[in-house]
């Protein structure tokens, strides 16, 4: 059978007389002016229009709904108590979530007369002609793959990504619209590869994936491998010697030079030696050693337009006043970067970082103690740092997990930039997506996503770095039955 | 109060009216994507109920049509999510009770009906728009309010699960006769 046959049955589904709607369908119609005018009237029709007018927020996980409407109701019974007053200054709280509303529009939230699932509309964050869009809950074509870490848009406009070894299998996943992703065994696509670990690509189109290949010794070597077709033949790179004994981790494009860093940890000593790193200048067939200033078995690598930004542990630990965050331009010479307000000491190394198309970097970094994950800011493409203090509108500011963000110019609004979060709740299970238009003051919750696996929901700004200004995160998680992916838009007009 | 009166009296006609008219399709369209005519009421009056309250922010009617679509699609996509997490058990020929249910039957009868389970809401939804309401890629890329890239891929994706579904269960229905005889 083939997909015309499919097709062909489907059509005369419809070829045979149809059913029109039922007469107790055309009674309800013709009834819902008043049977909605009556559910208005009364003490509980007020309780009702109270709880309708509460500006709601996404919730896609049926407890979290529960909850939800348990607290809505208490919250329309303070309402109703305290009065219309409250009400009012209540909906006009700043706190409120800035994606109830479109332009113009003073009308409440849509509410269901019956709750049918856990489905939202796509929410739309106001942003002046340009909105925020995010799509609720699609799925992945293999609902097996695992978590992309890193994933970039070709030239065709298509994603390729890798699903980096954190959990789940590694190899390399493709993707023509951001929803469906389909996944390759590394060694299908890359020459002998065992393991893929990082991807990037610059602004002639070139892609290089970083991995290694495991030998018959149980060993792995690093390999880099360059696609200059996107994505459908690779060439592993010219000087392999130069990766012996190192995976190569993490790679970044900045005008002119490539950088990849490489460790090992299959070793307890690998935490006290030295990160590898290498250089190139020819568009990534040769590879050129350098010395970065971590040791360890994490770092973390991000360009700029002006260069990278290198986190990780110092080699040494006599500078405690300075962050451990180094730029470069040329990726040989790393100069240590500055923080504000003696705010160094809070700062250990970061854990996820973007880089908006106006070359701020936000981040997020563990604090010198190892609990927790804070937010922190440089805003000359790394060579000063701060932390950000978010104001209460983000609800779990110590369990921030990745961060990305969107830009573009705007003719209304001028620059936009936004910065998206992901936070937890630690003790369970749920997980949110944050959005900031102030460089993370304030936050509007986009997503809630009831998330399993140990790495969370987490966020893929695509065309990361020297290609920020993109008009696309992607949010994965897990919504309880597989991979999950959110589509989070920047929409000219909507 | 007489100005209030008669704002509020414009507002229901008009919704009506416009609803009147959709009416018929809109059971349609939600009977083929849940394939249940019961199911298909309730989420034609879920979805009037929600098109009630929002009908104030339609700004031009004559765009009626594909918005009543979106907010009834999104009542049949939230159905369908919530099966999905429901396991149904297919009952024995011998066992089932036969119920006249227009969509069920003519879905049986063009032989999709077993077929339609390997569908993700989504896929579903974009099924029915492009067939059973006969819509072009971009006017369910409208409705939806999605890209027209992904509107061409969910479709392929849905077509080829299906196809390979229709082979799959052609296979297994040939070894089923072959061990009978």
């Amino acid at each position: 059978m083939t997909e015309q046959d499919i097709e062909k049955r489907l059509r005369d589904v419809v070829k045979e007389p149809q059913p029109s709607a039922p007469q107790s369908l055309h009674l309800f119609l013709r009834e819902l002016p008043e049977s909605e005018a009556a559910r208005h009237r009364g003490p509980l029709g007020h309780l009702r229009s109270a709880l309708e007018g509460i500006p709601r927020v996404v919730v896609l996980n049926p407890n979290a709904r529960r909850v939800q409407v348990a607290f809505g109701m208490a919250m329309a019974i303070v309402i109703g108590i305290a009065g219309a007053g409250v009400l009012l200054s209540l909906r006009q709280s700043p706190a409120a979530p800035m994606h109830n509303t479109t332009p113009g529009n003073s009308a409440p939230w849509v509410t269901p007369r019956r709750s049918t699932g856990t489905h939202q509309p796509p929410v739309q964050a106001s942003l002046g002609i340009k909105n925020v869009v995010c799509n609720g809950v699609p799925v992945v074509e293999n609902e097996n793959m695992a978590l992309p870490t890193a994933a970039v848009v070709t030239r065709s406009g298509t994603y390729l990504g890798v699903t980096g070894g954190v959990y789940g299998t590694t190899g390399l996943v493709h993707s023509d619209d951001g929803i469906y992703w389909g996944w390759d065994p590394p060694s299908s696509t890359l020459p002998n590869a065992s393991v893929v670990t990082s991807i990037a690509t610059d602004e002639q189109g070139t892609i290089v994936v970083t991995g290694g290949v495991q030998g018959v010794d149980g060993t792995t070597d690093g390999r880099i491998w360059t696609s200059s077709d996107d994505g459908k033949t690779w060439k592993a790179n010219s000087n392999e010697a130069s990766f012996k004994g190192v995976t190569v981790q993490a790679v970044a494009y900045s005008p002119g030079y490539w950088v990849a860093l490489g460790w090992s940890n299959a070793t307890a000593a690998d935490a006290a030696r030295q990160v590898a790193g290498w250089v190139s200048n020819d568009d990534g067939k040769t590879w050129n050693h350098i010395a970065p200033p971590i040791k360890g078995t994490s770092a973390l690598l991000v360009s700029t337009a002006a260069g990278f930004v290198l986190s990780g542990t110092p080699l040494t630990t006599d500078a405690i006043d300075e962050p451990p965050i180094w730029y470069s331009t040329d990726g040989q010479s790393w100069t240590r970067a500055k923080a504000k307000d003696n705010t160094a000491q809070l700062m250990g190394p970061l854990t996820s970082a973007t880089v908006t198309g106006m070359s701020n970097v936000y981040a997020v970094s563990t604090t010198t103690d190892g609990t927790a994950h804070q937010l922190v800011a440089s805003k000359d493409g790394g060579m000063t740092w701060a932390t950000v203090k978010p104001d209460d509108t983000m609800a779990y500011p110590g369990s921030i997990a990745h961060v990305a963000s969107l830009s573009a110019n705007d003719t209304v609004d001028g620059y936009v930039e936004l910065v998206f979060a992901t936070t937890s709740m630690g003790e369970g299970s749920y997980s949110h997506v944050m959005m900031s238009k102030d460089g993370g003051i304030s936050w509007a919750r986009l997503l809630d996503t009831n998330v399993g696996g140990p790495t969370g929901t987490m966020l893929l700004d695509l065309g990361h770095g020297w290609q920020a200004g993109t008009n696309r995160v992607l949010a994965f998680g897990d919504p309880g039955s597989g991979l999950g992916i959110w589509l989070i838009e920047l929409l000219s007009s909507y | 109060m007489e100005a209030a009166f008669a704002l509020a009296d414009v507002r229901p006609v008009t919704f009506v009216d416009l609803a009147e008219r959709v009416l018929d399709d809109a059971y349609r369209l939600a009977g083929y994507l849940l394939g249940d005519a019961t199911e298909a009421e309730d989420a034609v009056q879920d979805a009037l109920t929600r098109g009630w309250q929002a009908y104030s922010t339609l700004r031009d009617q004559d765009r009626f049509e594909p918005w009543f679509d979106r907010i009834l699609v999104n009542v049949c996509r939230d159905r369908l999510r919530k099966r999905r997490g429901t396991r149904i058990e297919e009952l024995n020929d011998e066992l089932a009770v036969y119920v006249e249910d227009p969509f069920r039957a003519s879905l049986a009868r063009n032989e999709i009906d077993k077929l339609m389970h390997v569908l993700s809401p989504d896929q579903r939804v974009v099924v029915g728009l492009r067939f059973w309401r006969d819509l072009s890629l971009q006017q369910i890329a409208d409705v939806l309010g999605v890209p027209l890239g992904t509107v061409q891929s969910r479709l392929h994706y849905a077509l080829r699960a299906l196809r390979d579904e229709a082979n799959r269960t052609a296979r297994t229905n040939g070894l089923s006769a072959e061990v009978r005889r």
